[in-house]
């Protein structure tokens, strides 16, 4: 065989998405049990479907601080009896909150599952929220917040969603600080009561456990907690917005521009999601994208420029995004609302288009490897309402796009009149530049406008 | 509490990687790790080339270089390696460290060929333009401004090691000053290629769903042509013993909170010292039990963030500390505490319970980094590389379990002296 020519791409393998089983405990939790037993390790993931959208409006920090003061405190162990146990016995434990979906997870060598297990019952159903730690949180919010304000990709999301959903839940990416600072034990407490609840959350157990031992071991440590996960916020999203915005976050002493492109897109759920996906990766999906070929590889401009997609459950945001040099911000976003037209205008190749499918597909593929990812993946479809072949039948939907579709998908999704332009710089060095975008609003990092 | 636990950390068993061995006869070293878990495998190719190999001047080529190679090879035009790799549904990428330049694809399992047809022609070939070379210029130095310029602390990072070796090998940033990025040429470009790419400076992995014997067969036929033409020479680092405390202070305006770094000298990887420093590191800031997370962070609210532990290099080492300061506290304090913590590790035997915590912890460690192909494939090669066996993946576990108590006081004491010590502090504000 010649090796002047490159051995032929064969087909991806058939993803094999397992069967995954479940049994709902008479509280209501659901318990998910995702069996490999390749190496001598369990995960832990208690999941919620509510996240930031869930906290009132008053006080957008409760169910972060909720969350995070689990593990400061229960009515027998104290905070550090806590970190002293977590540590011995090798505990990975993290905690998050996500637009709608807040978690727990606990990682563990196989022969701590029991311990561990017992220790999460007890931080989620005992917490004490002592008084000393809030205070000891609200010091370590203070800085993270502030931290947050010096990252460029930070302040561009920020603006760009509060932007795309003018006050609607969605446009919360973080909080201030003064809610931090507002929060007290009655109002923490009671955020732990009405959002983490057992009816309507998921405790997805992955590893070496057999699932009916994962379902006796859930009931033995959480079958005695009570409650229900409150009906998800209903509020109406805003309209798309008509024209398209420019906005400028000066941040003094940038010697780069961040820019980002931001769009409204879908939610996973819906019918045209897996051709919006797929027309998004042709984009900027990867570093063989149209973006990334022409801003890195054609221009120089930057080192990276990629396209990603936010999914909510209602709703969706399609994020262009590169770091440029200054001096060619705005043609950096000129071209990237150029590549959104060519998307519109002329359907891509049968190559470039197989190329998106398979760097999906393959992207499924890989996540398959750990029993974790896969348990996440479930966990994500089942709190998603996603149907239940979602997963299985992933890389068989991609197939079927077509270059058509993914022409009148762009069409009909991706609008270059209809985005909202952020850009994070030093404004005396972009700012004559934007204008030929549009009319240009002026912010600094903390959200206040300066214009 | 019930408990099925076993808190004195015996009886942890950690899975052996079994693997297969093989030197070719231009010089490439190939290991093979079957495992058919998923059907994919991952393709690892390590040389032995990173930063300390360049020659003053012409600083960041090595990093610039690794650019260079997706610019196309005698087979494969501009950017095709990634495109052929995305159309197969693979992964890519590549990294540029002090000591070695890594490329690495994840594929099917199907697609093994294509990887190593790719990998071969570029360790083969190089077919760079020059427009293709000033492109990737320009690259870099938007790269240097996105991770270090334009990013809080960004410039102090580079600055560590400048201040902290006298071995130009180390001291200079992997990135390179800008102005040797606009000094090198295409033809340094090139020679570089012929210096240090070639069989003979290379460790190649194959982790996945392979068969080995036909997997071999694959390695002969697109690496065995290859002449092994290089001269590549690991560097003579020559670095003195610190006799004298380092310390700096940088005004950083990108910066909201005060940095404090601490590096002090020590022995390379996979020195008893090391592994004494590793366990040690994790007593001091690993998990909110940690002896300085429960003080800085925990009860006195004094730090955002801490880590600590060996810079993973494969000559002279550093055991750094990194102390996010809080708003409006003051530094001293802090530095003083620090100083206490690790005075305490020069006098007194960490307790067998602190030791057993640290074991339990590198347990989960060693069994977490056995999940992924492309983790196991990428911890062989640098093993093949660093410790120059890939064997030491299965003799790491031990080399831990080794180290006494009365090992890691006497370590402490050999480095927390104050003359070893580099002191850089960042605050927020500018210069």
């Amino acid at each position: 065989m010649s090796t002047d020519q490159p051995p032929p791409i064969a087909p991806l393998p058939k993803p094999d998405y397992p069967r995954i089983p479940d049994a709902v405990l008479g509280n209501g939790l659901r318990v998910l049990a995702v069996e490999d037993f390749a190496l001598p390790k369990v995960s832990l993931c208690l999941a919620w479907p509510t996240g930031r959208t869930a906290d009132s409006s008053e006080n957008l920090a409760l169910s972060s601080l909720a969350i995070e003061l689990l593990e400061e405190g229960t009515e027998t162990r104290a905070a550090r009896q806590i970190a002293d146990l977590l540590d011995q016995l090798a505990i990975h434990y993290g905690t998050q909150v996500r637009m709608e979906r807040s978690q727990l997870t606990l990682t563990v060598l196989a022969r701590y599952l029991e311990p561990a297990l017992e220790l999460l019952a007890d931080l989620v159903l005992h917490p004490a929220f002592p008084d000393e730690e809030l205070e000891k949180a609200r010091n370590r919010w203070r800085s993270h917040l502030l931290s947050q304000r010096s990252q460029p990709a930070f302040l561009a999301r920020e603006r760009s969603h509060a932007a795309l959903y003018r006050g609607h839940p969605y446009s919360r990416v973080s909080f201030p600080v003064a809610h931090v600072e507002a929060a007290d034990r009655g109002t923490v407490r009671g955020a732990h009561r009405r959002l983490l609840a057992p009816k309507g959350a998921l405790l997805a157990i992955s590893g070496a456990v057999k699932p009916d031992r994962a379902t006796r071991l859930a009931e033995r440590y959480l079958g005695c907690w009570r409650g229900e996960v409150p009906r998800p916020d209903r509020a109406p999203l805003p309209p798309i917005p008509e024209s398209r915005r420019v906005l400028l976050v000066h941040r003094p002493h940038s010697v780069q521009a961040r820019i980002v492109v931001a769009g409204r897109g879908l939610p996973r759920g819906h019918r045209d999601s897996k051709p919006l996906f797929l027309t998004n990766q042709i984009l900027g999906g990867s570093a063989s994208s149209r973006l990334f070929l022409n801003l890195r590889e054609d221009k120089g401009y930057t080192y990276g420029a990629y396209s990603t997609m936010k999914w909510y459950r209602r709703d969706g945001v399609i994020l262009i995004g590169a770091d440029v040099r200054s001096d060619v911000a705005a043609e950096s976003a000129v071209e990237s609302l150029n590549e959104m037209e060519r998307l519109r205008r002329e359907p891509p190749g049968k190559r470039e288009l197989n190329r998106g499918r398979a760097e999906l597909a393959g992207r499924f593929i890989r996540f398959l490897e750990t029993s974790d990812a896969v348990a996440d993946l479930e966990v994500s479809r089942r709190l998603d309402g996603l149907p239940e072949d979602y997963y299985r039948n992933y890389v068989q939907r991609l197939q079927r796009v077509t270059p058509e579709v993914i022409r009148e998908t762009a069409r009909t999704y991706l609008d270059p009149g209809r985005t909202v332009i952020t850009v994070v710089a030093d404004r005396s060095q972009v700012e004559k530049d934007l204008a030929q975008l549009g009319p240009v609003s002026v912010h600094d990092t903390d959200g206040n406008r300066l214009d | 509490m019930k408990t099925d636990a076993d808190p004195t950390g015996e009886g942890l068993n950690i899975p052996r990687v079994r693997f297969r061995q093989e030197t070719l006869p231009n010089g490439l070293q190939v290991i093979l790790r079957p495992s058919q878990r998923v059907p994919m495998v991952h393709i690892s190719l390590h040389y032995r080339v990173g930063s300390s190999c360049e020659v003053p001047g012409l600083s960041g080529l090595a990093h610039l270089f690794e650019h260079m190679m997706f610019q196309g090879s005698r087979n494969v035009a501009k950017n095709d390696h990634g495109r052929f790799v995305d159309e197969a549904g693979g992964r890519w990428n590549a990294t540029t460290s002090k000591d070695r330049t890594a490329y690495h694809e994840t594929l099917p399992s199907n697609c093994l060929d294509l990887g190593l047809w790719l990998e071969a022609d570029r360790m083969n070939s190089l077919d760079v333009t020059a427009e293709n070379f000033e492109n990737q210029r320009q690259t870099v130095i938007e790269e240097k401004k996105q991770s270090y310029d334009n990013r809080p602390y960004g410039r102090a990072f580079l600055r560590l090691d400048d201040l902290a070796y006298e071995s130009w090998e180390y001291a200079h940033p992997i990135i390179g000053a800008v102005e040797d990025l606009k000094r090198a040429t295409l033809a340094d470009a090139r020679e570089f290629h012929r210096t240090h790419y070639g069989p003979g400076n290379a460790v190649l992995v194959l982790s996945g769903d392979l068969r080995e014997s036909s997997a071999l067969e694959s390695i002969h036929r697109y690496f065995g042509p290859i002449p092994d033409r290089t001269r590549s020479v690991r560097p003579a680092f020559r670095e003195p013993s610190q006799q004298a405390e380092k310390r700096e202070t940088i005004l950083d305006p990108l910066a909201v909170l005060p940095l404090v770094i601490m590096g002090y000298h020590m022995p390379p990887v996979g020195s008893p010292e090391y592994y004494a420093l590793s366990t040690l590191a994790l007593l001091l800031t690993d998990g909110s039990s940690s002896r300085l997370y429960r003080q800085l962070v925990y009860e006195r609210n004094w730090a955002a963030g801490l880590s600590a532990g060996p810079n993973q290099y494969r000559g002279p080492g550093m055991f750094q500390i990194f102390l996010q300061i809080q708003d409006g506290v003051p530094v001293d304090p802090v530095l003083d505490l620090v100083e206490d913590e690790l005075g305490r590790l020069c006098r007194e035997v960490v307790t067998p319970q602190e030791l057993d915590k640290a074991r339990n912890q590198l347990a989960f460690r060693f069994v977490r980094r056995l999940e992924k192909v492309s983790d196991v494939g990428e911890i062989l090669a640098h093993h093949a590389v660093f410790y120059g066996d890939a064997g030491e993946i299965n003799r790491e576990w031990s080399r831990y379990n080794e180290t006494t108590p009365q090992d890691i006081l006497r370590v402490a004491a050999e480095t927390f002296r104050p003359e070893n010590r580099t002191l850089l502090l960042v605050e927020p504000g500018r210069g």
